[in-house]
């Protein structure tokens, strides 16, 4: 698991990380810029990156190897070689954060945001992202390696659960906003523990549809 | 099933159980109290009482009601603590015809039960007298005798039912208690004590002796003589005398004409004539033109040819020590974009003082065209009482006003429009006038001396100690004068420093940034400031 988060870190660091961190730094900038830095803004800003990052990493794109590729020549187990993944792009978007860390002092200090509101929204973050490079990478694999269902399936789980009540509690979005509104931040333990029960059930799916694939899918078909 | 199918299913399980939430029912009930006997007076805080039966779980109370202007009020107590029967005082201040008040208690969003007031019918726009313990009779002279003068009504209340909240005394003219012996709360015996220093009137009938007294109670010292003054106030002890005699009376309780009494107490000192709100400077900018340089620097960095993570790293760090030092003093200035305006006034001696503030969030709701949920403003007074409350708006509702202690010593006068006007009292923690006067004169912005004849201002030479006589009043005072003209005609005896700048002991923080500044009043006698 290790080599693999390794791999991929590596790799987007020495071809994508000028890219994806000035993408991020261009498209927080202008949106906190026009606000004055509220914080809902900068959450969504923030949250956003986390879906891009989740979606570029679920299309694999700055993969060395794709899953299949690991668990077929490399004999990893699937769930091991998903989970590195998932890990690797939390990484990733931890680095994006902490160059976004300015713009979170400065909404902190300005609109009196505690510490532990900035905590829970990197949790809702880092959740977001994880959660949508989960659902890409199995519209990746679905849609036989040629990325066409990933926009649709990270598209459409944060949509969707945006948009039905009672999955709103696992949305990102709507996680930051609860944080934000003292009425409702008890729920915020309950969204994230749904969450992550969410993550992981997309984990165990795409575990699931790979397990009898061993070898190059694509390859037999 | 496998181990895989398994965990799916458990995790299956969580979701699911988490999305439908149980709901549970309890058998409440609630009663609701405003006034004394029934009567509240207008133009004037009255207290509320509410009572709880039943268990109380994590719920909240609502207080709904109309300003003078008719713009909705509300408040509201989150109840945290689970219990049986609680009860919640709760000032309210009563327009000149009265007003609808709504009591909503909700679990959640269920509303567990309602009750409504309409305070229309039962007001009294006179002086209110309350007796405790005194019979009908005598209470029925009382009130003929000093109606002889003013409009009066007698109120008998229980010990127990005199507010624990100073802001509850507020349209109490005065009170005629039989000594009930030191029974009374400290809470209460410290909102008669502030009573009495703003002019308020206590005669006790039939004093007890030395400790067994309620004097021995309220008073420092035991008192030697049959009348004696506290602050504007006076408390008469009457041992034997003709209570049944009209005339009596009359010479014990002296009650202004009711439209001009102006006591040293809330709804008498805080008029918004000619209060100018100064907004603080804005500067909505400046939080932007950061983002901007940092974003700028961040471009150049992402243009650079080499791999340079450990770049944006090192400018990470720079930038974020940068934006705390810049967050910091711009945080001073800034308030997220509200005016804040209070204004303080000191009761005589230590008894504490009365404050105003109006908060006038400006950045709520849409900004470049995008509607977002505007966020509760967090208003902390921090002195030996912490106190928290939230501006909070709602979808579909103004403003309101979330108490963090159902023993709250603050409470909304109005919602100003776009703003709120909250007024409340705080004790004061300084021994004597003296050390008060001096600590807010060291750190006055401006500070001005009246003593009913002349302005004084502090002395700039250098060789000249103390005050020097001004020919005309000054400047920034006559942008706040018919606010200090009311306070000047409750005791034209008394020398007034009136001033500028931030308060010694209390500190006011609007989203964690202390409001340094407020205006301030303090009447001391001329011997004393001398």
């Amino acid at each position: 698991m290790i080599s693999i988060i390794w791999s991929e870190l590596r790799m987007w660091e020495q071809v994508y990380a000028q890219k994806t961190l000035g993408t991020v730094l261009r498209f927080v900038a202008v949106i906190t810029a026009i606000s004055i830095v509220r914080p809902e803004m900068f959450f969504s800003g923030a949250i956003f990156s986390g879906l891009y990052l989740g979606l570029l990493a679920g299309k694999h794109t700055w993969s060395p190897a794709k899953p299949w590729e690991w668990t077929g020549r490399g004999g990893l187990p699937p769930l091991l070689v998903i989970g590195g993944k998932i890990i690797a792009v939390v990484l990733i978007c931890l680095v994006h954060l902490i160059v976004l860390t300015p713009v979170a002092i400065l909404t902190s200090a300005l609109w009196g945001i505690p510490a532990w509101v900035l905590a829970y929204a990197v949790l809702a973050i880092l959740m977001g992202a994880a959660t949508t490079s989960a659902w890409a990478m199995m519209g990746h694999y679905l849609s036989l390696g040629n990325g066409s269902l990933a926009d649709l399936f990270a598209v459409g789980w944060f949509a969707a659960t945006l948009i039905v009540p009672p999955f709103r509690l696992v949305n990102p979005l709507w996680l930051a906003w609860v944080i934000l509104n003292p009425e409702k931040t008890p729920l915020f333990g309950k969204g994230i523990i749904m969450g992550l029960a969410l993550l992981f059930l997309t984990i165990f799916a795409i575990g699931i549809l790979m397990r009898n694939e061993r070898g190059y899918p694509f390859e037999r078909r | 099933m496998s181990g895989i199918g398994r965990i799916v299913a458990f995790l299956l399980a969580l979701f699911v159980i988490n999305v439908v939430m149980p709901v549970h029912a309890e058998r409440v009930e609630m009663s609701v109290e405003v006034g004394f006997g029934g009567y509240v007076v207008p133009g004037r805080w009255n207290p509320l009482r509410l009572e709880l039966l039943g268990e109380t779980g994590a719920g909240r109370i609502e207080f709904h009601r109309q300003d003078r202007n008719r713009r909705p009020v509300i408040e509201r107590f989150d109840l945290s603590a689970v219990g049986n029967g609680l009860i919640i005082e709760c000032p309210v201040f009563s327009g000149e015809t009265g007003s609808r008040l709504q009591v909503k208690w909700f679990d959640g969003k269920r509303l567990l039960a309602e009750s409504t007031v309409d305070t229309a019918k039962r007001i009294f726009p006179g002086h209110l007298v309350l007796t405790v313990g005194v019979p009908p009779p005598v209470e029925e002279t009382i009130e003929e005798s000093l109606s002889e003068q003013e409009p009066i009504l007698t109120a008998a209340v229980a010990l127990i039912e005199l507010p624990q909240s100073t802001m509850g005394y507020d349209g109490v003219s005065a009170i005629v208690m039989t000594d009930p012996g030191p029974l009374l709360n400290p809470a209460q015996l410290r909102s008669i004590r502030s009573w009495l220093a703003g002019g308020g009137q206590l005669v006790l009938r039939r004093p007890r002796p030395g400790n067994s007294g309620i004097a021995s109670a309220l008073l420092p010292q035991l008192p030697t003589a049959q009348k004696i003054s506290w602050g504007l106030g006076k408390i008469s002890f009457m041992g034997k005398f003709d209570e049944e005699a009209k005339e009596a009376w009359q010479g014990v309780i002296k009650l202004a004409p009711f439209i001009t009494d102006y006591r040293l107490t809330p709804s008498r000192i805080f008029i918004d004539e000619g209060l100018k709100v100064s907004p603080l400077p804005k500067s909505p900018w400046l939080p932007g033109l950061f983002v901007t340089i940092w974003a700028m620097v961040g471009i150049v960095l992402s243009r650079m040819p080499r791999r340079s993570l450990r770049w944006w790293l090192l400018f990470s760090l720079i930038a974020s020590f940068l934006a705390f030092s810049y967050s910091q003093w711009l945080a001073l200035r800034w308030y997220r974009g509200a005016s804040v305006q209070t204004r303080a006034v000191y009761l005589p001696g230590t008894n504490g003082a009365y404050f105003d503030c109006h908060v006038n969030p400006l950045y709520t709701g849409k900004w470049v065209g995008v509607d977002y949920q505007p966020l509760p403003w967090d208003i902390t007074v921090d002195s030996d009482w912490d106190e928290t409350g939230l501006l909070s708006p709602g979808k579909d509702t103004p403003l309101y006003w979330c108490h963090s202690t159902v023993q709250s010593r603050w409470h909304v006068l109005s919602d100003d429009t776009g703003g709120m006007n909250l007024q409340g009292w705080l004790p004061s923690s300084l021994d004597t006038s003296e050390k008060l006067a001096d600590s807010l004169i060291r750190s006055a912005l401006s500070v001005a001396w009246w003593d009913g004849t002349q302005w004084f201002t502090p002395s700039e030479d250098q060789d000249q100690d103390g005050w020097q006589p001004i020919e005309e009043v000054p400047e920034w005072f006559v942008e706040q004068n018919q606010w200090f003209q009311r306070i000047q005609q409750i005791s034209p005896q008394l020398g007034w420093l009136v001033g500028y700048g931030a308060l010694p002991q209390e500190s006011w923080y609007v989203q964690k940034t202390s409001v340094k500044t407020a205006w301030w009043v303090l009447p001391l006698p001329v011997e004393v400031a001398e």
